[in-house]
């Protein structure tokens, strides 16, 4: 017979601010106080925004008798897990997804040790825990195949109405002036990393523009975190005589996303490796039809509101993209059912789930 | 919806159907997409073009350390270590400089009070701060300046302004840095090789995952990281007592340049070369001076060649012996201790030693 904790508590290695997972980890602060329990935030760094929000993870109480359990929030490879599995109290995994290695270490070999850690901790975690908590179903199934006895899935916790901030004017107008000229914009956000294929979106554009529109514009929108592989894709731009028609838009403001994705015709995604790919959803937020490689979690973060591909080969993505941009009726369609999957990923249903989650278990093991 | 009635599903059907019938209908050359595939591979290997070999296997295991950061505001002038000759006048400067900033910083205040009452409390204020900040900056650049001193000293180099501060300092013996190891400068040569440029593509991989914004690299040689970091779309400078003066390498002394950098200006910073022949307090001047550079979320790559010998398992008696490269665990212990977090170690070598491991480099994230 377990009693309900007083307290649970959040593990989370790194924190800041304008970060997915970390905004995740407030709300999830807010809704586990919201619930009646006292809920503390224990980081190994975190962006000076926090301060006075987040605590030093050496500062994480260990309450003999049950009283405490721990939700560790896990998206890397880290000492924090370790400090988790060492805890006395209950222990619950809320699972973002880590990049299997394979992915990432021929450009970045330290990021694929660094991931090659995240999932075996996360194994190591399996039998400690009491529930993991994955943020889509493939994050959940991959849970269960580490051999977690209890998953649930609660989507991530994220606030697409925060988007509709002030458009960025200078961006807006330059984007507008273009488009009224001629040609149709192709847009993708992410970090420049290897899983996120940049090169694949380049060589779609590429035959895009040799087979159906030659004034056509490629916006790719992301920080370059891995300087070598952004510097591949750009130069291989070059090399294949497309560079002017590519913007590598870097790292931008929520201002001057919004003006991307206003100005966008057509969301191109042809990752690897998407354990939710949140610039989907906000695509659709803004009524951006959505071509995408269908791996991962992507088929089921975009379900049948996008043009969700078996393959990614450049003729195949640069004809759907084609299709999208030609077909009216299938463009229509597109456009409203976007709209309708995002609205379901609002902020008070992902609370909700998160809710539930904690609650079912509370329930089980009672 | 049943199958084959759905709009979507359907026109995924006929967009697969009519890819087929594009790539097989003449309208493009034949092995139009396995040439796009090759091209993209050919510039992926291609060293000169990315200014890298891509070589997982040659980039071994990183080691990770992480620090707790320490309660309470870092000084840079604290516990100073055995100061001798030039670095002792050096660094006696820097402390009569901030007990006069201080001290007159106190007497402002005071005549301020008296004369002008409580109307001019606001100016009294910022009179502090810019005193304190003063204060700071004299104390940081006369540690910085103590070093300076040793090691020009030891090359058998001279100025006019270390024969201010010290006639008829003498001459200190020259660091003894481990056999066969390249000075971690090369990192910023036009072509550096080996374990230079496997630390030099994990400094810019690092460089990667800060907020963006200007890079400076200290002692950056002929500048070749810092035409890479330009590259890949920053804002790259480069500061070199040595380099040829062009429009992003500045020649001058390197930790002076950092020096005059605005608090909280820079976005990245790698320190190369000047790492390595730092007393412990100086290092902390160091430390102390890319923390107070760099911006929030901003990354300072310290690189520096390794101090390996019989010691080398122990960092404490490694690191006593003053003017010799540090080792990487002094490093992450200072970074930790000046607001720093998310604190890696590259070792070329994977731990191996060996030339491969002559040179090794520290990351960290200003918090």
């Amino acid at each position: 017979m377990t009693s309900r904790p007083v307290r649970i508590d959040q593990v989370i290695p790194s924190i800041v601010e304008r970060d997915a997972v970390s905004h995740h980890t407030l709300e999830a602060q807010h809704v586990l106080r919201s619930m009646g329990f006292v809920s503390e935030i224990f980081a190994d760094n975190w962006g000076p925004g926090l301060n006075g929000r987040v605590h030093p993870l050496a500062e994480l109480p260990r309450e003999p008798g049950g009283g405490q359990w721990v939700c560790y929030q896990a998206s890397i490879g880290s000492p924090a897990a370790e400090v988790v599995a060492a805890h006395p109290g209950r222990k619950i995994v809320n699972y973002h997804n880590i990049t299997p290695a394979e992915h990432v270490e021929a450009w970045m070999p330290s990021l694929g040790e660094e991931v090659r850690l995240g999932r075996r901790q996360l194994a190591e975690l399996a039998p400690l825990c009491e529930l993991g908590i994955g943020v889509s179903r493939y994050n959940a199934a991959e849970l269960d195949a580490w051999g977690y006895r209890r998953t649930a899935v609660a989507p991530l916790m994220m606030d697409l109405s925060a988007l509709d901030v002030t458009v960025d004017p200078r961006l807006r107008a330059e984007l507008e002036v273009a488009k009224e000229t001629a040609g149709s914009d192709w847009l993708f956000v992410g970090q420049m990393l290897p899983h996120k294929a940049h090169q694949d979106v380049v060589k779609a554009f590429a035959c895009f523009l040799d087979l159906f529109d030659p004034n056509a514009r490629l916006h790719l929108v992301g920080r370059p975190s891995c300087s070598p592989y952004a510097l591949a894709v750009r130069r291989f731009a070059e090399a294949i005589g497309i560079a002017a028609a590519v913007d590598f838009a870097g790292s931008v403001s929520a201002a001057e996303l919004s003006a991307y994705y206003l100005a966008a015709d057509v969301l191109v995604c042809c990752s690897e490796h998407e354990g939710f790919c949140a610039p989907l959803l906000e695509a659709m937020h803004y009524g951006v039809p959505v071509v995408a490689y269908g791996t991962a979690a992507v088929p089921e973060t975009v379900l049948d509101a996008g043009i969700v591909l078996g393959s990614k080969t450049p003729v195949l993505v640069a004809t759907a993209a084609e299709r999208v941009l030609s077909d009216p009726v299938l463009r229509a369609v597109l456009i409203d059912r976007g709209r309708e999957r995002a609205r379901e990923f609002t902020l008070e249903a992902a609370r909700q789930g998160f809710s539930d989650a904690i609650e079912q278990l509370l329930a089980t093991v009672s | 919806m049943a199958p084959g009635t759905d709009v979507v599903a359907d026109a995924i059907s006929e967009i697969v159907a009519e890819a087929g019938r594009l790539r097989g209908g003449g309208r493009l050359p034949a092995g139009y997409e396995d040439d796009l595939e090759r091209q993209f591979t050919s510039v992926a290997q291609d060293p000169e073009a990315l200014g890298r070999a891509v070589d997982a296997g040659a980039l071994s295991r990183p080691q990770a350390y992480r620090f707790r950061r320490p309660d309470g505001p870092a000084q840079p002038d604290d516990r100073p270590g055995e100061r001798r000759g030039l670095g002792q006048m050096a660094a006696g400067a820097s402390r009569r400089s901030l007990r006069t900033a201080r001290g007159a910083s106190r007497r402002g205040a005071t005549v301020a009070r008296r004369v002008a009452g409580p109307r001019l409390r606001s100016l009294e204020r910022q009179t502090l701060d810019q005193a304190g900040r003063l204060a700071e900056a004299i104390a940081t650049r006369g540690q910085v300046t103590a070093d300076h001193a040793r090691r020009l000293a030891s090359s058998g180099g001279s100025s006019g302004r270390l024969d201010r501060l010290s006639p008829g300092g003498r001459t200190l013996p020259a660091a003894t840095p481990a056999a066969g190891s390249p000075r971690s400068a090369a990192i910023g040569s036009t072509e550096p090789d080996g374990p230079a440029a496997m630390v030099a593509d994990w400094a810019l991989e690092r460089l990667g995952r800060g907020s963006g914004g200007r890079v400076l690299h200290v002692e950056c040689a002929e500048g070749g990281l810092v035409r890479r970091m330009a590259a890949v779309g920053y804002e790259a400078t480069g500061a070199d007592p040595a380099a040829d003066t062009s429009e992003s390498i500045l020649r001058g002394g390197a930790l002076e340049r950092l020096g005059v950098e605005r608090r909280s200006s820079l976005g990245g910073l790698v320190l190369s070369g000047v790492t390595e022949e730092v007393s412990p307090a100086s290092a902390r001047a160091i430390a102390h001076l890319a923390s107070s550079r760099l911006r929030p979320g901003g990354v300072v790559v310290i690189v520096s060649a390794h101090p390996r010998r019989p010691s080398d398992d122990d960092p404490i008696t490694s690191d006593l012996t003053r003017r010799r490269p540090l080792h990487p665990v002094t490093w992450c212990h200072l970074l930790a201790r000046y607001g720093f977090g998310e604190i890696t170690v590259f070792d070329p070598s994977g731990g191996a030693g060996g030339a491969t491991g002559a040179l090794y480099a520290v990351a960290g994230r200003r918090a």
